[in-house]
């Protein structure tokens, strides 16, 4: 582990320079995904513009937890962006040969070798996204909350990358998994609205099966409610766990039936 | 010293129906056919020993390199690199720091990046000393001729420049077995012989214990003392370079064209000729010889008084070939063997 960390800043520097021959890709990317997010934000407005409010969740509350949901999913997108060519190509062309002749994991090796600095967009839109609502969005700040909040934020960066993994590594089995990542990310986006309101077998999924609900929903939640957000760290922490200890089992299980891609 | 004990990779692969219908029916049913791609192998490799490994597309050369070298997981069977195996989590490490592969169809080179940045972080994974590394560096850089091109993105390498890089990739950790999967592949005559006396030099340089898979006979002649052929999965043969040789003899194509179809009997009857086959509306005809037996030259001059000649080609054997023989041998011995043993019990 203690090599991994060291070598990281080593990957992340070559990850680098190498994208330089792409500059202008990287940017034009960056810029395309803060505008998919603002113009997503304005539709939201728009619809609650013309419907009244439901109960606490005006439109500032609303945009609040948007911009919550922003910032897990953009530091996941910066780091294991890779995830998702596991899913559509690697596996099934067997790129992961020369990473499992090496003295060093190879699921890091894969992930470690992109470090997608365009996510940055997301996560600046995000933040700011919050900064401007928070105040607006009828919470009691305290300082407990803020910090709450920011580990509620870390946690469901392992969150999201558990899942991402445990749907990659399905590859593993199929060969192409690409469609299951597409469909779970379609999912995780109902986690911008008020999960509680879309009636309860659609909620109980989105927060016990696939628990984008309960570690992006339910923080913001608990500080629009005044309910205990340490409940939600407390949350987030268990699907953190759990979900990145299934995503690593799986990937172990699938690496040991790995075929490679024949000569 | 490398141990494979009756060694096994099976793929489960599933029965595709065709259609929408037949695609969907797939998802659910468990029905598959199961390909033996290696099917009960087992040798041991001494240190320093130089071992070809050959056999026709299919025969399971790569399934075995890549069980050695911790890619795939073998079905049945062990597979011990001094003493570990490389595909327990637990051993892996350890063995894989022992090891170098070059696969001549994948790189382990970063693509956008001058070669010196995947050698700097290859030090680090495997803990190579900065005044190895730096020795090691320039060695290899000198042996490989690898300066033209040293900061060169590695997208505009050639095929051939390309190999040396990661042939060198592979050497940089003094790796005590050197695993080759097919390094010649798509290379030209010339590129190709560079690259194989590069090989033998690093050998005999480094003492490593070679491994290599490949279809050019050539390749083993230069560099193996070892021959092990392998055939739908099983070893058909397995004995010293000079045994196959014997057994093979130093074969040689004569390819030549004729503006209308020729009767060779003249010729065959009067030299040692191993095979005639015509092809092309029979203006094309073959001549193999055994090169031990009957001079090139000789036969070249036969040919060109005998015939009106309008090309001609010359060709070495392939492995196909070489396998297609040890084949027809071992098969032969075989009935010979069990005619003799019917024999005995009548």
């Amino acid at each position: 582990m203690l090599k991994e960390l060291k070598l990281y800043p080593k990957y992340v520097s070559m990850s680098l320079r190498s994208g330089l021959s792409y500059k202008a890709d990287s940017i034009i990317m960056m810029i395309s995904f803060a505008i998919t997010e603002v113009v997503s934000l304005a539709t939201i407005y728009l619809i609650v513009g013309t419907v009244p409010a439901i109960g606490i969740w005006t439109f500032p509350t609303l945009a609040f937890l948007f911009g919550f949901t922003l910032v897990p999913k953009a530091i996941d997108h910066i780091f294991t962006d890779e995830l998702w060519l596991l899913a559509y190509w690697a596996i099934r062309h067997g790129e992961l040969d020369i990473f499992m002749t090496r003295p060093l994991n190879p699921l890091y090796q894969f992930v470690a070798q992109t470090f997608k600095w365009d996510g940055i967009g997301e996560l600046v839109v995000g933040v700011v996204i919050m900064c401007i609502f928070g105040p607006q969005a009828g919470i009691a700040w305290t300082a407990g909350g803020v910090i709450a909040l920011i580990l509620c934020a870390v946690l469901g960066i392992f969150c999201f990358t558990g899942i991402k993994l445990l749907f990659a590594s399905i590859a593993f089995w199929v060969k192409y998994a690409g469609i299951f990542l597409n469909t779970v990310y379609d999912i995780s986006n109902y986690a911008k609205y008020p999960v509680r309101y879309m009636g309860k077998a659609f909620a109980s999924i989105m927060f016990f099966v696939i628990p984008f609900g309960l570690f992006l929903y339910y923080p913001v939640e608990c500080l629009v409610t005044g309910a205990n957000i340490w409940w939600a760290v407390l949350w987030s922490a268990v699907a953190a766990v759990v979900l990145m200890t299934l995503a690593l089992t799986v990937w172990r299980l699938g690496i040991r039936r790995y075929e490679s891609a024949g000569n | 010293m490398i141990e494979l004990i009756n060694v096994e990779k099976y793929f489960k692969k599933p029965i595709r129906g065709k259609g929408v219908w037949g695609m969907f029916k797939t998802l659910f049913s468990r029905k598959h056919t199961l390909v033996k791609a290696v099917d009960g192998v087992s040798f041991t490799v001494g240190d320093g020993e130089a071992v070809g490994y050959i056999g026709a597309n299919g025969a399971g050369k790569s399934t075995t390199i890549k069980m050695m070298s911790g890619i795939l997981t073998p079905t049945r069977g062990e597979i011990l690199i001094d003493g570990k195996r490389p595909y327990k989590s637990r051993e892996r490490n350890a063995v894989l720091k022992t090891i170098g592969v070059v696969f001549g169809q994948k790189t382990q080179l970063w693509y956008d990046l001058p070669l010196t940045e995947t050698y700097d972080l290859l030090r680090y994974i495997y803990d190579v000393p900065e005044a190895d590394y730096k020795r090691r560096i320039g060695e290899l850089t000198e042996l490989l001729d690898m300066k033209p091109f040293m900061d060169a993105p590695v997208r505009t390498l050639s095929l051939g420049q390309r190999m040396r890089a990661d042939l060198a990739a592979a050497m940089l950790h003094n790796p005590k077995t050197l695993f080759l999967d097919e390094p010649t592949i798509g290379l030209d005559v010339l590129v190709k012989r560079k690259l194989i006396e590069a090989i033998n030099e690093l050998k005999n340089q480094y003492h490593t214990t070679l491994i290599l898979t490949t279809h050019a006979m050539s390749d083993i002649e230069l560099l193996c003392d070892r021959v092990i052929v392998l055939d739908a999965g099983k070893i058909l043969f397995d004995g010293s370079l000079e045994k196959v040789k014997h057994m093979f003899g130093d074969k040689r194509n004569v390819t030549i064209q004729t503006p209308a179809p020729i009767d060779v009997s003249a010729v065959v009857d009067k030299y040692e000729i191993e095979n005639v086959s015509t092809d092309g509306d029979g203006l094309l005809t073959t001549f193999t010889i055994d090169a031990q037996k009957l001079k090139i030259d000789v036969l070249l001059d036969v040919l060109l008084k005998s015939y009106k000649v309008v090309d001609i080609k010359l060709s070495e054997t392939g492995i196909e070939q070489v396998v297609e023989k040890i084949y027809a041998d071992v098969k032969s011995d075989d009935d010979a063997a069990i005619e003799a043993e019917g024999g005995a019990q009548a």
